[in-house]
């Protein structure tokens, strides 16, 4: 029988893989089977990621690059496609914030932050596009519940909201070749990142208590549900933002 | 290998188990380790799909509001930790000719029902300490359709009250969510005559997937909101639909 969500020997690139949501999802790809493309900045974090799920017995591969440079960009992905230059999931996860209320929002955090968010995510499917309808793959954007509004984030905020627009874009334009693309839209997740932030982490937990489900996401919650969309058993669903967020926002 | 969206040790009550998409979704849900309890409103094709699953099953009309509270006392007494609302009705009329018994009916089925359900799930379960998963089974029409208003605004209701469920039912760790399909492959999209086969191609013409979603695609979706995977999803309602009316 095939085991629900087998990826078994599918060629899957995630970005921002080295640590926190990303390393979650490239840790559910793999251990189902995946041959996983880890893509983050630094060579040494990738490299560390890479070896972190070889222990656990997973197929990985380091594919250190810059998303948001568009010639990085068709290297990563020549690299992650398999031999016949097939990709089954695209996971764009690499992603910067940086917290400032409009005033002092420099023009150079805003053009980072659309650079790496957004730009990145375009430039990866265009450069993808051949590779996912050649194995009739899907991508997974990792939006975020900020597309409908936090306080001080704008730059961000706008970035995942023109993630999950260009969700749906891409979702009728790949459709009829049935390659789907969808978002997940994490509320907030207990990584590493925020557990650095004392007061970022006391800030979350008690705003975290005021949810439906009253606690932060753990990585690998988000991590099911980016590995549920790009397995075959969602294959009808495209286009969608699925929010992965404890009943925050309910679109 | 570590299995994705196993539903071992879960028992998961299945409305309208009996028809197009709620057979196939039995069945995968039986697949993948869940002990079930199925309903609908007559034995025919019901005991035969219970006994090929060997699942147990009993008969209920969900207009009879006595039958509801006896079904869930019924399912609570075998276990039941999921249900997955899924019977509903259409009716096919132009507004201005919509029959005020149609209207009631659909109603009473898609929505009255699924709210009845769902108290008497939560009653049993916070009863017993908590936790659990409903997901019900909504429709892509409740962002419009034409000729089927009370279904339409049914199905809608069905998207508010899986949310407003959800925030109220978290706090006892009970999980709500829903599926909208789209246009999905039943005998009544599918017919063997042929007689759809016109307006078929139109439609699809409209999907970016370009083509019907199969019932199992329906099912799967079901299966991961019940799944331990989706234990941070809840509130939430993933349109399944083909990417058609985004």
């Amino acid at each position: 029988m095939t085991y629900q969500g087998d990826m078994s020997g599918r060629p899957v690139l995630v970005t921002g893989a080295a640590r926190g949501i990303g390393l979650a999802i490239a840790y559910a790809f793999g251990a189902r089977g995946a041959r996983v493309a880890i893509n983050d900045r630094d060579p040494a974090d990738v490299d560390r990621a890479v070896a972190a799920l070889r222990e656990k017995g997973s197929d990985a591969i380091a594919v250190p690059g810059d998303i948001s440079d568009e010639h990085a960009c068709a290297g990563i992905v020549a690299k992650a496609c398999d031999g016949e230059g097939r990709l089954a999931v695209l996971v764009n996860n690499a992603a910067i914030g940086r917290a400032a209320p409009l005033a002092s929002h420099k023009t150079d955090y805003w053009r980072k932050v659309l650079d790496v968010n957004l730009t990145g995510p375009f430039l990866l499917a265009r450069a993808a596009q051949e590779a996912l309808r050649q194995a009739r793959g899907a991508i997974v954007n990792i939006a975020s519940a900020a597309a409908y509004g936090m306080k001080d984030q704008c730059s961000y905020d706008a970035s995942k909201g023109g993630l999950i627009s260009l969700t749906r874009s891409l979702a009728l334009e790949f459709g009829p070749a049935g390659v789907r693309v969808n978002s997940v839209c994490p509320g907030f997740v207990d990584t590493e990142m925020l557990k650095s932030d004392a007061n970022l982490h006391r800030h979350s937990q008690k705003f975290a208590r005021s949810l439906p489900l009253g606690r932060l996401a753990r990585p690998e919650e988000i991590a099911e549900a980016v590995l549920w969309l790009g397995s075959d058993d969602a294959s009808y669903v495209t286009g969608h933002a699925l929010f992965v967020d404890g009943g925050w926002i309910r679109p | 290998m570590t299995i994705a969206n196993s539903l071992e040790g879960f028992t998961i009550l299945v409305t309208g188990a009996a028809g197009g998409i709620g057979a196939v979704a039995a069945r995968t849900l039986s697949a993948r380790g869940a002990r079930l309890l199925l309903t609908d409103r007559d034995a025919g094709t019901l005991a035969p799909l219970a006994a090929e699953l060997a699942a147990e099953y009993r008969v209920a009309d969900l207009d009879d509001r006595n039958q509801i509270t006896d079904l869930v006392d019924w399912a609570d007494q075998r276990g039941m930790d999921a249900l997955v609302n899924n019977a509903g009705i259409v009716s096919m009329a132009p507004i201005e000719d919509f029959p005020d018994a149609d209207w009631d009916r659909v109603i009473e089925i898609n929505l009255t029902a699924v709210h009845l359900l769902t108290r008497n799930f939560a009653r049993c379960r916070i009863a017993r300490g908590g936790g659990g998963a409903i997901v019900n089974i909504a429709s892509m029409s409740y962002k419009g359709m034409t000729r089927q208003i009370a279904y339409v605004a049914s199905k809608g209701g069905v998207v508010s009250l899986t949310k407003g469920a959800a925030m109220e039912l978290a706090r006892h760790k009970i999980r709500v969510n829903a599926v909208a399909p789209g246009m999905t492959e039943t005998e009544m999209t599918n017919p063997a005559d042929g007689s759809q086969d016109r307006l078929r191609l139109r439609m699809m013409e409209q999907i970016p997937l370009r083509r019907y979603g199969e019932p199992q695609e329906i099912a799967s979706v079901v299966a991961f909101l019940i799944s331990r995977d989706a234990s941070y999803v809840t509130g939430e309602v993933i349109h399944a639909s083909g990417g058609a009316r985004l």
